[in-house]
């Protein structure tokens, strides 16, 4: 598809898929899962114990706020 | 303003142990929010490393937040999603300015992402179809539904509107981002 004819719905679309082609298969098993929360847990200690987790802002206002001020490039969206 | 109530103590020390009931309620939630996440943050970023790394951040940062009592007044994988952004971009912000974008020691040498550009490219594509919507609140539902995967009903929780309007803004916004045309795609003289 040329990317020329295309909309940016599509562009973008097309990028994400070739994007899900990377994720592989989730084959883990219950056990595999369990070892998985254990080492997140593991990891959840030794973060806590260096670093206090950020505060999280959740409002609208927050996920408007899409961060291109802040260095990513100005965003296009209209306020 | 943080938008999450805090359940437990405010002192500097967290409580380590959760009850069964709250043990059982995380590990649910990880279990449902972890594939989710990887699978999205692959998507953006065509990196499944890094996409496991930010998960794994963000997996801790729900982690401690149960451990300080933290009852979500939004769904986990909003929380989720918020934070996963938030740590998304602030690996780009890093990587441009030249910093290592995550505390890995320099000897595993490993750069994040086979294409470096590929953060780059999603950027300029995400900015094409906020330009081609034109409406914050559609752009938002635009990218939560196509990018963060999020159900029509978890987006209604995050930018508090109700699952009508966000079908409604859904709509509106695909129907703008598709018929976009290419003209109209050109940069300014």
């Amino acid at each position: 598809m040329s990317e020329r004819q295309s909309s940016p719905h599509e562009r973008l679309l097309t990028y994400l898929r070739e994007g899900d082609r990377l994720v592989p298969p989730d084959t883990r098993s219950a056990h595999d899962w369990d070892l998985r929360y254990g080492a997140l847990a593991a990891a959840a200690d030794l973060g806590g114990a260096t670093e206090p987790p950020e505060p999280t802002d959740l409002s609208p206002a927050s996920w408007y706020d899409d961060g291109h001020e802040a260095g990513l490039g100005r965003s296009v969206v209209n306020r | 303003m943080r938008q999450l109530s805090g359940g437990g103590s405010d002192s500097a020390e967290s409580p380590r142990r959760l009850s069964k009931e709250r043990e059982a309620e995380l590990m649910e939630a990880l279990r449902t929010v972890e594939p989710r996440l990887i699978a999205s943050v692959t998507r953006v970023t065509h990196d499944y490393h890094l996409a496991q790394d930010i998960t794994q951040e963000v997996c801790i940062a729900i982690f401690q937040e149960f451990r300080k009592g933290t009852r979500f007044e939004k769904p986990v994988l909003v929380f989720a999603t918020v934070v996963a952004r938030n740590k998304l971009r602030d690996h780009w912000r890093k990587s441009s300015s030249g910093e290592r974008p995550y505390d890995e020691p320099p000897e595993h040498g490993r750069r994040f992402g086979p294409d470096p550009a590929a953060g780059l490219e999603y950027l300029e594509l995400l900015e094409s179809v906020k330009a081609a919507i034109a409406d914050e609140r559609q752009a938002a539902v635009w990218e939560l539904t196509h990018v963060w995967g999020l159900k029509g009903t978890e987006i209604a929780e995050l930018l508090e509107i109700s699952s009508a309007t966000v079908s409604r803004q859904l709509a509106a916004a695909e129907a703008k981002a598709k018929f976009w045309r290419e003209d109209e795609d050109l940069e300014p003289a």
